[in-house]
């Protein structure tokens, strides 16, 4: 037998509810929270990251300002007569002590107005001066002297490596020096690097931030790797991951435009926001980096916060709702309890007085009615009980007494050589209302008889009981066949108390004649199976069924028989038999069995016709009395 | 016993140990001195059997034509490598550069050996004729003409007038000569090794090596389609570029030891080739100990596109053909230009 699952509990089934509806709220409440403030800290972290960006943008232009700034000063007292070299030089000495923005000043001659000496640069080694001439050939194709020699402008370097004095990376401001309209030389500036460096590298957002300089043709010139300074630029980082978004970056920023991207290849920068903006003084570019995790941390914090704040309701709530649901529960367990209880026969059992509220009230005091209707329906109930074990165990006895009624099966019933009888009667309940019966009357003549009495129950029971007594009693007065049955009928006529009525079949066989006399009020036919398996089908009847009509004609038939015929008689109950499709047997469902037998005594007839008619009902109901009786006329 | 007769007891005690311990410690100095010499001379015995067996007993001065970078990688991977050594050579990398005349500094006898283009070889050989190609280590020139569309510059004929920047070194000839052949009028701006005159737009038109300059402009964000370009071994004008050269007095005095270098040098580039990853990461710490910007980058892609001027026509890999030979001097006699008056087996003594 299948388990049947334990059904959760009320508040089991509450808080899941409750749960999964929290969820739904909670998400599309996260949801919501996301969408709106993600794009509010994005724009705060542009504005905060623009904000740092334009303030270092700011000092490094200053820084540079103060070198162009020192620049042209140098350029007029160049050009003031009344400065010459010597003095010029310890000039410029001061400022590179005053300023140590500067690392030194070199001043270069074009070939045609170079001489052997004149080209020199100073710088501070040391807090000592440090002073160095130039040869022509080491600076006439260095990048610093050609490109602002050549293009006639100002100029400012992308770093190199200073070997001749400073001996450090540098970046230099490189301005022509003119004189009567022609460009004589170029005076250099330098700057270090990594003072650049110290500008630009403590620029730290959050864990992960950190800024760079990219200079106007994409070398990166300060950047938190030391290795990348110097070696790489933004295209080469781009080409080693194969980043064509890094790359448009890379030209955008050389461009001098300004954006805040959103990086996610494969590069050295990883998944991170990009920050950047142009140098106005020598078109390079600062770009500030944060790792996409530190832009969102905020907002992932924010969303944990409503996460765990969203958990804390829950708990809170379910807490609630189980107290609560425990304490409302708690009369219904006990009311749970004592219902078993009186299930289980306890009908005293005490129902709680209160159950918390309304509806646990209402139902208390309906189940405390249901209890006292329960008391006394049980109380009525073993009553009846006892009644009708009571009716029962005389319904018993009177079965009994209507088995006795029956004449037991013989041979040769009171030694009557020429005939044999077998009958079978099987009742569709406790008792019945079908009777058969035989007996000699005299030396010559055997009465037999077949009844059916209409309806069931210890009413026809009784009616039986009385035809049968009945019968026995007026026979003994060698009445005819018709004449018995016409004072049964005004015997059953005068009991008009018992409404039932009485079919029968009753013959008188003479013995030494084999004569037969019979008589059908309202029965089944009689058949007569003769030797050779023939048989005589007599379907008249002499009457209506007996106890209807008071003083009713009854006639009858006379026939004879020869020796070995064997009289079939049987009640409706056999006919009226049904096969599971509910199809009658019929009279012709009788014959037909009838043809069909080969036997030798009537016990033999009798019992496989009743088998046969069993095997036709197969699993259909019994509805009715079932009698059978055969008699066989000098067989032997 | 009286207290100081106990003190003067165990200052006498005292004395003994000291003793003691002196004198095994001057029996283990003794003693381990005499070990020490064994093991130095053991040390001295094994040093020099070692150096009769493997140590160069050759020293070559080689000179490159550029500063440190791939171009020159087959040269470290072999000495890396220990392929110099094996041949019995000790061989010395001279610095390189726009400074460095290599055919001036090998006929002063500063270097040994050096690199340069064929080019260069040929004509230059026409001062003394004693030039002898080791090995031709490039097949193919990888010279480029590159101009900027922005400066108006679509076709060749745009480059008549404009401003051109060449190498203020003898490897600027093949291009000089490219011009002179198709009669180009530019003006011509010396350049050392930095393109960055032609990036802030100080120059229309400047040569580059593919395997190097014209990289370095695609990584200072210049798109290919920005440019227009000239690629040299796509013309008539295509020629065997770099080799290694020394004079006849050495080679003769040196025979051996010029071919092993000459076989080393190619077995180098072979193992350059075939391990690109530690080519490159020898690379930049040369590079890096002598102040040069590197990238990785561009150092792959310089060994990518060297292998394919190396290894072009496979069969020819370290062989000077002799049609580049007369190709090249047929170029300088059309343009009036001294050559070379040597043979093609006098100037390549080891060809067959």
């Amino acid at each position: 037998m299948e388990n049947k699952r334990e059904q959760p509990g009320l508040a089991y089934q509450i808080i899941v509810f409750i749960f999964f509806f929290l969820i739904i709220i909670f998400s599309v409440y996260i949801g919501i929270t996301r969408f709106l403030f993600s794009e509010i800290m994005m724009e705060n972290s542009r504005e905060s990251i623009s904000h740092l960006a334009h303030e270092t943008v700011s000092e490094i232009e200053s820084r540079f300002t103060k070198v162009v700034d020192i620049s042209h000063i140098i350029i007029s007292l160049y050009h003031a007569d009344y400065f010459d070299r010597k003095k010029l030089d310890t000039f410029l000495y001061d400022l590179i002590y005053e300023f140590n923005t500067l690392e030194s000043v070199t001043i270069a001659y074009a070939p045609e107005y170079y001489l052997n000496g004149n080209s020199r640069t100073i710088y501070q080694n040391r807090n000592q001066p440090g002073f160095k001439e130039l040869k022509l050939e080491d600076y006439q194709y260095l990048d610093w002297f050609q490109i602002p020699y050549e293009l006639k402008s100002k100029y400012w370097t992308e770093p190199w490596y200073d070997a001749n004095s400073t001996k450090q990376i540098v970046i230099s401001y490189c301005v022509p020096l003119f004189a009567q309209g022609k460009c004589v030389g170029i005076m250099r500036m330098d700057t270090k690097l990594s003072d650049l460096q110290r500008i630009v590298s403590p620029l730290k957002l959050e864990r992960s931030g950190y800024a760079f300089l990219i200079s106007s043709v994409g070398t990166i010139i300060t950047h938190p790797a030391d290795s990348l300074t110097f070696n790489e630029s933004i295209f080469s980082l781009a080409e080693a991951a194969n980043d064509s978004q890094l790359r448009q970056i890379g030209e955008n920023m050389i461009k001098g435009e300004t954006d805040f991207v959103h990086l996610q290849g494969d590069n050295i920068l990883g998944d991170s926001w990009l920050y950047y903006t142009p140098l106005l003084t020598n078109n390079w570019s600062l770009g500030i980096v944060i790792a996409h995790k530190d832009v969102v941390k905020d907002l992932n914090l924010l969303l944990i916060i409503q996460t765990l704040f969203s958990l804390v309701i829950f708990i809170t709530i379910s807490l609630v709702v189980y107290y609560r649901t425990f304490n409302v529960s708690k009369p219904i367990r006990y009311f749970a309890d004592i219902a078993s209880k009186i299930g289980q026969g306890d009908f005293d059992a005490q129902l709680p007085l209160s159950g918390n509220s309304y509806e646990i009230d209402h139902l208390i005091q309906s189940f405390s009615a249901m209890q006292e209707s329960l008391k006394v329906y049980i109380k009525n109930l073993e009553i009846t009980i006892e009644e009708k074990n009571r009716i029962l165990a005389e319904v018993q006895i009177a079965s009994k007494i209507q088995q006795k009624l029956i004449p037991e099966n013989t041979e040769h019933p009171y030694d009557i050589k020429a005939i044999s009888c077998y009958g079978i009667l099987e009742p569709a309940g406790v008792i019945g209302g079908d009777l058969y019966d035989f007996f000699p009357v005299d030396e010559s003549q055997f009465l037999f008889v077949i009844a059916d009495v209409a309806g069931k129950g210890i009413v026809a029971a009784m009616t039986m009981t009385m035809v049968s007594t009945y019968l026995r009693t007026i026979s003994t007065y060698h009445y005819t066949a018709s004449e018995i049955l016409q004072n049964l009928n005004n015997f059953l006529c005068k009991q008009s108390s018992v409404s039932n009525f009485v079919t029968a079949l009753l013959g008188i066989i003479d013995l030494e004649k084999g004569e037969l006399e019979f008589s059908n009020a309202g029965h089944t036919p009689l058949i007569i199976k003769k030797k050779g398996n023939r048989y005589k089908i007599y379907s008249e009847t002499h009457s209506t069924p007996l106890g209807v009509f008071e003083n009713m004609q009854i006639g009858s038939s006379n026939l004879m028989l020869d020796k070995g015929d064997e009289l079939i008689l049987f009640t409706d109950g056999i006919t009226e038999t049904m096969d599971e499709a509910e199809d009658f047997l019929g009279i012709k469902g009788v014959v037909k069995i009838i043809r069909e037998l080969s036997t030798d005594s009537p016990e033999q007839t009798a019992t496989q016709i009743i088998q046969k008619v069993h095997n036709f009902a197969k699993n259909a109901a019994v509805r009715d009395d079932i009698t059978i009786l055969v008699i066989d006329y000098w067989r032997a | 016993m009286p207290v100081l007769g106990d003190k003067l007891y165990f200052m006498k005690c005292k004395r003994f140990y000291y003793l003691i311990v002196g004198l095994l410690i001057v029996s283990i100095y003794f003693s381990g001195c005499k070990s020490e010499e064994r093991i130095q001379k053991n040390i001295t015995s094994e040093d020099t059997e070692a150096k009769n067996k493997s140590a160069p007993s050759f020293t070559i001065r080689y000179r490159p034509v550029w500063t440190a970078q791939t171009q020159f990688a087959g040269i470290y991977m072999a000495r890396k490598m220990g392929f110099y050594q094996d041949k019995g050579l000790n061989v010395i990398i001279q610095p390189g550069g726009p400074n460095y005349s290599v055919y001036d500094l090998l006929q002063k006898g500063e270097s040994d050996i050096v690199q340069m283009s064929l080019l260069t070889a040929v004509k230059r050989d026409a001062e003394n004729g004693n030039l002898v190609n080791l090995a031709q280590l490039m097949q193919k020139t990888s010279l480029m003409l590159v101009g900027k569309k922005s400066r108006g510059i679509n076709s060749l004929a745009d480059f008549n007038g404009k401003r051109i920047g060449l190498w203020k070194t003898d490897e600027r000839l093949l291009a000089s000569l490219f011009l002179l052949n198709h009669n180009l009028k530019m003006d011509i701006v010396d350049l050392d090794t930095s393109i960055n005159l032609f990036l802030k737009d100080g120059l229309d038109v400047i040569n580059v090596m593919r395997y190097n300059e014209y990289h370095l402009m695609l990584q200072a964000g210049i798109n290919p389609q920005d440019l227009f370009t000239v690629s040299l071994d796509e013309t008539q004008f295509n020629l065997a570029d770099n080799g290694l050269y020394t004079t006849r007095a050495f080679y003769e005095k040196h025979p051996q030891e010029c071919r092993n270098f000459a076989v080393a040098t190619i077995n180098g580039w072979l193992y350059a080739f075939s391990h690109q990853e530690e080519t490159i990461n020898t690379v930049l710490e040369i590079m890096n100990e002598n102040h040069l910007p590197a990238n990785k980058p561009h150092q792959l892609w310089m060994l990518k596109e060297l292998s394919n001027d190396f290894l072009a026509p496979k069969d020819k890999i370290g062989v000077l053909q002799e049609s580049d030979f007369e190709k090249a001097k047929k170029i300088l006699i059309e343009q009036n230009m001294p050559t070379t008056n040597q043979t093609y087996k006098s100037f390549y003594p080891n060809g067959k």
